[in-house]
């Protein structure tokens, strides 16, 4: 039974444009796990227009941040939440997204090495309970794509979002696999 | 006991390489994303359980 369609489609309509991220990116991106909700990469001048779609669509706010928008769904649609980055940040992950089909639509994800860099950030957050699921995604993520952990772009990526240690903590999952 | 008769350890060949037998496409596995989140949506703590998750720390690129 798709549950996404719509969720599309009103964006759309309203010329909002979003990637699809989160557990169903790392999934599109041939790493299997499992999700409970649908998260959406908009770009601050958007909000305004994405968030009277889904309302009208249904959604309440459950929570919000100038980071993002936690929705609570109603009972035909999916959890929402929506990632709010700057415009020029944005545009710096549109650019080389990957066309992908989810419920029937076309959409659009992070590749894979922007999507790396967003959940090396997540690691970061102190506040957050665990990471684990982050770092089997990234860990994921580099298998699924066969990406070299000597690759210079990746290794730049990790040492700009994930810190000292991320690039061991890597190597230890994806080598000692 | 004889010897092992080579013959019976050589097993018939698959069609498909046995990766395509067990790999999950990632459509079946949104589809069960899908009914899955369906399924937990309706627990009480939900909506906190999935606040505890969120960076709070906005991204940049």
């Amino acid at each position: 039974m798709p549950i996404f369609a719509s969720v599309f489609i009103a964006l759309n309509e309203v010329s909002v444009p979003f990637l699809v991220i989160g557990g169903h990116a790392v999934v599109l991106h041939g790493h299997l796990r499992n999700t409970f909700d649908l998260d959406l990469l908009i770009a601050d001048s958007q909000l305004a227009m994405a968030r009277a779609a889904l309302v009208n669509l249904g959604y309440r706010t459950y929570f919000e941040t100038d980071a993002f928008l936690q929705l609570q769904a109603p009972e035909h649609l999916p959890p929402l939440d929506l990632m709010i980055v700057d415009d020029q940040t944005f545009a710096r992950i549109e650019v080389t997204a990957n066309q992908k089909v989810l419920d029937g639509r076309q959409i659009r994800i992070p590749d894979a090495l922007r999507l790396i860099a967003l959940k090396l950030h997540a690691t970061r957050d102190p506040a957050r309970r665990t990471t684990e699921t982050d770092w089997q995604d990234i860990a994921g993520l580099v298998r699924a794509t066969n990406r070299n952990l000597e690759d210079p772009e990746l290794q730049t990526i990790i040492s700009q979002y994930g810190g000292p240690g991320a690039l061991t903590e890597i190597q230890r999952r994806v080598i000692g696999s | 006991m004889g010897r092992e008769n080579p013959d019976r350890l050589n097993l018939p060949t698959p069609r498909e390489p046995l990766r395509a037998w067990t790999e999950i496409e990632p459509g079946v596995m949104i589809a069960v994303m899908e009914t899955v989140m369906q399924l937990v949506k309706s627990q009480p703590d939900f909506e906190a359980q999935r606040l505890a998750r969120k960076s709070a720390v906005k991204f940049r690129y």
